[in-house]
């Protein structure tokens, strides 16, 4: 690990620890601090993402680096911090659609996507998507990948961070970088949910 | 899974956090996760009632006016906005008696003594689970 790195983590136990100390006191409880924390998260959001998949696709050198290296391609762009570190893109195709889970724990490319959503940390979602990736995506997220396309789900680690590389949309021909982030979310990003164009 | 903020409780926090002193505009996005953790910490906390907003500013403001002034030293080089908000929310919860330093310190030990993630260090470099195309 790096000084700075060292130095993130040995803050980041402290700020823990003050949490345990004052939930243990019974001053306040883990709800209430999520809650608070829900609303300062939207700053962090997934708008870096965004961007590098915006970038990837108006910049087919960008992509190439992106798929060989995300963690450098990434740093081009001034994007990366403590958890961005090992971080793997993974690019949809029309053949192969990719989604991630992390199945021991909640690993997640945090400094591309921000926080992870409640539900990414819910043991359903890991279970059943591993299990019946298809139905999870069509029934929880109503996203129906084409039966023609094979789904493989990806298991998130504090070794390797995966993310999606989403397709673009038809119809974006033209579009500045800007307007193409706009579109992209954060589901799409995990891939429970594809990119479209406004209609 | 609990219920998303209200209207009402977003605009609290919001008015406490862009009220807080100190740190120019573009210093105060989040780069770290637990810099939001500390920034819901001091909200909570003033909300359940440990300490006044005031008390918590007066503190803030302490730690940038002590860290500017300060003689040049490498290890507190670093600008770092929730840094100072942090050890400023340490402050003011050490001055009303809800933290014991000592008690702190230990807990900070234990919690850098627990390996992060465990058993899960590996990079998993297939994919766990595949659905096949039906073509």
């Amino acid at each position: 690990m790096s000084d700075v790195a060292k130095d993130q983590a040995a803050i980041a136990a402290r700020v823990k620890a003050l949490e345990s100390i004052l939930i243990e006191q019974g001053l306040m409880t883990t709800a209430m601090v999520d809650r608070t924390a829900e609303i300062d998260e939207n700053e962090v959001g997934p708008q870096l993402g965004a961007k590098v998949v915006a970038r990837a696709w108006v910049d087919p050198e960008f992509r190439r680096r992106l798929l060989e290296n995300a963690t450098e391609a990434c740093r081009e762009l001034g994007i990366g911090g403590l958890q961005g570190e090992n971080m793997a893109v993974l690019e949809d195709t029309d053949e192969v659609h990719h989604a991630i889970v992390c199945t021991l724990c909640s690993c997640y490319p945090w400094a591309v996507l921000g926080l992870p959503p409640n539900w990414y940390k819910e043991p359903a979602y890991r279970a059943r998507m591993v299990r019946e990736p298809r139905r999870v995506l069509a029934d929880e997220f109503g996203y129906a990948v084409p039966e023609r396309t094979e789904i493989r789900v990806w298991d998130s680690s504090s070794e390797m961070r995966y993310w999606v590389l989403p397709r673009r949309p038809a119809g974006t021909e033209g579009w500045s970088e800007e307007q193409l982030a706009a579109l992209v979310t954060r589901d799409s990003m995990i891939g429970v949910g594809s990119v479209r164009a406004p209609s | 899974m609990q219920a998303p903020p209200t209207e009402e409780q977003r605009r609290a926090v919001e008015a406490l956090v862009s009220g807080a002193p100190g740190g120019r505009a573009a210093d105060r996005s989040f780069s770290e996760p637990w810099e939001i953790r500390a920034v819901a910490l001091a909200v909570t906390a003033h909300q359940r009632g440990c300490f006044e907003w005031s008390a918590f500013q007066a503190a803030l403001i302490e730690s940038i006016r002590d860290w500017e002034s300060g003689a040049p030293d490498p290890e507190r080089a670093v600008w770092s906005y929730y840094g100072h908000w942090l050890a400023a929310l340490e402050r003011v919860l050490v001055d009303v008696g809800d933290v014991e330093p000592s008690a702190l310190a230990q807990r900070v030990e234990a919690v850098l003594a627990t390996p992060p993630g465990r058993d899960h260090q590996m990079a998993h470099l297939d994919p766990v689970a595949v659905d096949p195309a039906r073509r």
